[in-house]
């Protein structure tokens, strides 16, 4: 997972030059995770975890265009639904808990996974942890997905529409032709006698 | 004596092998009459048998408040309702409209028939917010059509679908695929019964007018302007975006160009396609929404 990250990473850097994230990502939602009900004093701002989504995967990382001195976040855990439902975008059930043998720092992909239907109101919590396990801070964000409100026109197959008039009228043909060739039959059969 | 009976023998022989082969003819006949009767019967049902009744003309749920003034009326057709439902957009355009003393008739999904369509003058709607899927062919070629929620069917509507005026329109949604009736531009202007009154259409499903097509039926039908996308749009933008737009035309009354340069500069593009607000005819542009 951290090698996807990392190459992620260097893709980002090297697409972007500056890691401009909106040049780089130009097709993909970028949805800013906003911080909600943290009472306490936030050490690492969960607020600053970005989630983009794009046609084949989900990527959560941390904000690199906001330079603040976090401290030590070694471990972020991040739970998701779809419309209600758990959604594990690496395979398994539960929590997904991604460690760093260094803090985390700005700009890091904390984690990317394929979603096959991006469609729905997606909730995640993340939760970021210090090197000793303790939660520093939590984010229960939210966020909408939705298709385009399109689809394709097909061409009416004509044929089709048609095959029952044809069948109808092949019918009438043939039971009309039967009742004449069946009427010839009979008087030419009482002519004969 | 007994030629004689040989002779007899010989012509009731030809005659019973007559009468036989009479009978095989009699049966052969009834068989073919027969199976004529019932294939006519099963084209017969299958040309003939009506459509389910889906035609709803009330529309699911009417402005209540009092001091509405009942010479303006809007409407919200909803057919994405069923796909991608937005109660909040749906609250938020309502409001906007009731404030600005507009009668909204809100149609949820299952109620946007062909024979909804149809009549969809016939309420002399000043404001026609169409929150519909809508498609153009797979290559990008026109006609833009608009979704309907009746399934398509090969044995409906079939005069309507050799004439050109209805299509099958297909998409899947959470990996579901699905194919409707959509109503194509000669449907507006061949079956629309009646005209409209200078109505302003807002289309907020994706190509609106990445074709102009559909944006000249309705101007031939007596829209006054028709407001949509340039490309496909996600679900949320166009939401987020039309609310918007509806707050600019409405409470502000501002221009339709007014309205849409500013929506856009506020919501921008839509970030995954690209598309944009666009509106037609262009001297329309220039129309404020009378209140």
């Amino acid at each position: 997972m951290r090698s996807d990250a990392l190459a992620f990473l260097m893709l980002a850097l090297l697409l972007g030059g500056a890691f401009n994230i909106a040049t780089v990502y130009a097709y993909e939602k970028r949805v800013r995770v906003y911080a909600v009900g943290s009472s306490f004093f936030p050490l690492v701002d969960p607020s600053t975890v970005y989630c983009i989504m794009n046609r084949d995967y989900v990527a959560w990382f941390l904000d690199p265009s906001i330079k603040v001195n976090y401290p030590a976040a070694y471990e972020v855990r991040i739970t998701i639904w779809q419309d209600g439902m758990p959604v594990n975008p690496w395979g398994g059930q539960g929590d997904v808990v991604f460690n760093s043998a260094r803090p985390y720092q700005d700009g890091d992909i904390i984690a990317t996974g394929i979603v096959d239907n991006r469609a729905g109101i997606w909730k995640y919590t993340v939760d970021v942890l210090d090197i000793t396990g303790a939660l520093i801070a939590t984010n229960d964000p939210h966020m909408q997905v939705t298709e385009a409100v399109g689809g394709i026109l097909i061409p009416v197959d004509r044929l089709a529409l048609f095959a029952p008039y044809i069948g109808l009228a092949s019918t009438i043909l043939v039971s009309t032709s039967a009742t004449v060739i069946y009427i010839k039959h009979v008087r030419r059969r009482k002519e004969k006698q | 004596m007994k030629t004689k009976e040989k002779r007899l023998g010989t012509k009731a022989q030809i005659r019973s092998e007559k009468e036989k082969e009479r009978r095989i003819a009699v049966a052969i006949f009834l068989t073919i009459i027969l199976l004529s009767v019932a294939l006519s019967a099963y084209f017969g049902y299958t040309i003939l048998s009506p459509s389910p009744d889906l035609s709803f003309t009330e529309p699911t749920q009417q402005s209540k408040a009092e001091n509405l003034n009942l010479k303006l009326k809007a409407a919200i057709v909803d057919q994405l309702s069923l796909t991608l439902p937005n109660q909040t957009f749906i609250q938020t355009a309502t409001d906007i409209l009731e404030q600005a003393n507009y009668c909204v008739d809100y149609y949820s999904g299952v109620r946007v028939t062909v024979d909804f369509y149809r009549n969809l003058l016939t309420h002399a709607y000043n404001i026609i917010i169409l929150r519909v899927h809508s498609c153009i062919r797979e290559d990008g070629s026109p006609p833009v059509a608009f979704f309907t929620s009746e399934p398509y069917s090969q044995n409906s509507h079939v005069y309507e679908q050799l004439a050109d005026e209805l299509g099958e329109a297909h998409y899947v949604v959470g990996g579901k695929e699905e194919d409707y009736f959509a109503v194509n531009p000669n449907f507006v202007v061949k079956c629309l019964n009646g005209r409209f009154q200078n109505s302003v259409i807002i289309m907020m499903g994706c190509n609106g007018l990445t074709h102009t097509d559909m944006a000249e039926a309705f101007a031939e039908k007596g829209a006054k302007a028709y407001i949509s996308w340039n490309g496909s749009v996600s679900a949320s933008h166009t939401d987020e975006a039309t609310a918007q737009l509806l707050q600019h035309l409405v409470t502000e009354s501002q221009t339709i160009r007014q309205a849409v340069d500013n929506t856009m500069k506020e919501v921008g593009p839509d970030q995954e396609y690209n598309s944009t607000l666009d509106y037609y005819p262009h001297e329309s542009g220039n129309y404020a929404i009378q209140r």
